[in-house]
């Protein structure tokens, strides 16, 4: 209906699809082409081919380190985020007064920098924040604080803060997007809270839950800003790759580059494996 | 009986609202008390030692942060970069968008996920590429180069956001607008931007908060890919209440 008359369509479509191929091309493709190259130049160099930058990675016990931390971290603080958002979307489900405020709660740390909550938590958390003013004087068990920060599990916690709200969100839409229908039918067959919970709920929101979750584990495992200014020795994917440019001089360019293909990697073949098995989950049910 | 069972049931209920409360609170608590105590930091002088609040109220860190810490310099950057990443990457996400959304395209499932590509892989993997081509071109430390380096991360924001737009245009005014005499142009220009309007509004907002530190770090354009993607389909669910309002 609306198609011009004087100029061809085609053409036409295809003018209008340039502008965000020249960005996909030159922002995208030939910058992804380069860091490849990049990381199989030898260091310095504008010629030869060389694996050595991935071997002395990959073969250093350290480095395998690098990526089982990013990994684990990732993987923490999305489990971490599905126990957290379940009971939370739960309570919001049942839309008790002042729920829609307590819904914009949740999206705060989505629209907050990162750089500001991480300050924010390392205040909170930290030896003289609020959290181990309670444990010392409000707990008896507790005569010295309980160090948080610069710790595996606070930055866990940290990674939780920031990234469990993609989680939240969606599992939230899961649940609500249920027919109630099927819920009436589980009480009429006399099922408790519990066991509508556990035989019902749950298992119908599974998928949905997971297809979320994948947004957290990649927004943990390519986490850069907070780990830098709060993760204390432990060091991600994304701080290493950054320290290779910064710290030596000449800077490592092509071991940050290989350094960075495999992260690439790992995160598109765990994305890939995952959400196979989401569809999967979603299929048979 | 039955009053008896209604008080019952009304204590259970009320029991659960109890639990769903406390489930609420502890999270408003757990989200918002990091800001409370940056807030009270800022303000606060001597906070040292067991106490719960500072004993001592002062400005004299803003001071410091607008004298030392050259804060109307950084916040002038923040904005300059966001400003001009929000248009570079509008502009794309309008011509694809309306591309996408409007106009026969075969393969247009495969295009769309080639640009969103971005998304999917760490963004530090070609951000160190594009460091490179941008040290070779004297892009770097410009203003236009960093919002240039945030164009990979946010373009794919606004062609996800504005195809989805553009898709669900209602046909109508676009008729009235060619009953009218509008040709495609002005059809593009006068009727779609204008009713895509609040959906822009809605993915400035997500660019300028998301995107641009104000001193981005040279090989990393943005707080990562995920990070606004999921950003940006918090703001969408969310959007499908608040903003619907408007």
């Amino acid at each position: 209906l609306f198609r011009s008359q004087s100029l061809t369509p085609v053409f036409v479509t295809g003018a209008m699809l340039l502008p965000a191929a020249a960005a996909f091309l030159g922002l995208f493709c030939y910058p992804m082409l380069l860091t490849v190259v990049l990381s199989l130049r030898p260091e310095g160099a504008d010629a030869g081919w060389t694996l050595s930058h991935y071997l002395a990675f990959l073969g250093d016990a350290d480095s395998r380190g690098v990526v089982l931390l990013t990994f684990g971290l990732a993987l923490a603080a999305t489990l971490a985020s599905i126990a957290v958002s379940v009971p939370i979307a739960l309570a919001l489900r049942r839309r008790l007064p002042g729920h829609r405020l307590f819904r914009l709660v949740v999206l705060i740390p989505l629209v907050v920098p990162g750089l500001i909550g991480a300050l924010g938590l390392l205040i909170f958390w930290g030896p003289r924040g609020w959290f181990n003013l309670f444990l010392t004087q409000a707990v008896p068990v507790f005569s010295r604080g309980l160090s948080v920060t610069y710790t595996l599990p606070g930055l866990v916690l940290f990674y939780v803060w920031l990234y469990f709200p993609y989680t939240c969100v969606t599992t939230l839409a899961a649940i609500e997007s249920l027919d109630p229908a099927i819920e009436e039918a589980a009480e009429v067959a006399g099922a408790g809270r519990w066991q509508l919970l556990r035989h019902v709920l749950l298992p119908l929101a599974t998928p949905g839950i997971l297809a979320g979750s994948v947004l957290t584990f990649m927004a943990a495992f390519g986490a850069f800003s907070v780990p830098l200014v709060a993760g204390g020795n432990y060091r991600p994917l994304a701080v290493e790759i950054y320290k290779q440019i910064v710290v030596p001089i000449p800077p490592h360019w092509s071991g940050a580059s290989a350094i960075a293909v495999v992260m690439g990697a790992v995160q598109v073949g765990f994305l890939a494996i995952y959400m196979r098995a989401v569809r999967r989950l979603g299929g048979r049910r | 009986v039955r009053t008896l069972t209604r008080a019952y049931g009304q204590g259970l209920w009320e029991g659960r609202a109890v639990l769903a409360y406390t489930i609420l609170l502890s999270l408003t608590l757990f989200i918002v008390a990091p800001f409370l105590m940056i807030a009270l930091r800022s303000v606060g002088k001597g906070w040292f030692g067991k106490l719960w609040l500072p004993p001592q109220l002062t400005l004299e860190w803003y001071r410091w942060a607008i004298e030392v810490g050259n804060i109307p310099e950084v916040l002038q950057n923040t904005v300059v970069i966001g400003v001009i990443a929000v248009a570079i990457s509008t502009v794309i996400g309008l011509f694809t968008g309306w591309a996408f959304g409007r106009r026969r395209l075969p393969g247009k499932e495969l295009v769309l996920a080639l640009f969103l590509l971005p998304l999917m892989i760490p963004s530090i993997t070609y951000a160190l590429g594009v460091a490179r081509i941008f040290y070779a071109l004297g892009l770097v430390d410009t203003h236009f180069g960093v919002a240039l380096a945030h164009v990979a991360v946010c373009a794919p924001y606004a062609i996800m956001v504005l195809s989805a737009t553009f898709e669900g245009l209602d046909e109508r005014v676009l008729e009235a607008a060619s009953v009218c005499g509008a040709g495609p142009v002005r059809r593009f220009f006068h009727a779609g931007a204008d009713l895509s309007r609040g959906r822009r509004r809605l993915l400035g907002d997500h660019q300028r908060d998301g995107c641009p530190h104000g001193r981005a770090v040279a090989p990393h354009p943005c707080a990562g890919p995920a990070a606004c993607a999921a950003r940006a389909a918090g703001r969408r669910l969310q959007g499908g209440v608040t903003w619907r309002t408007r």
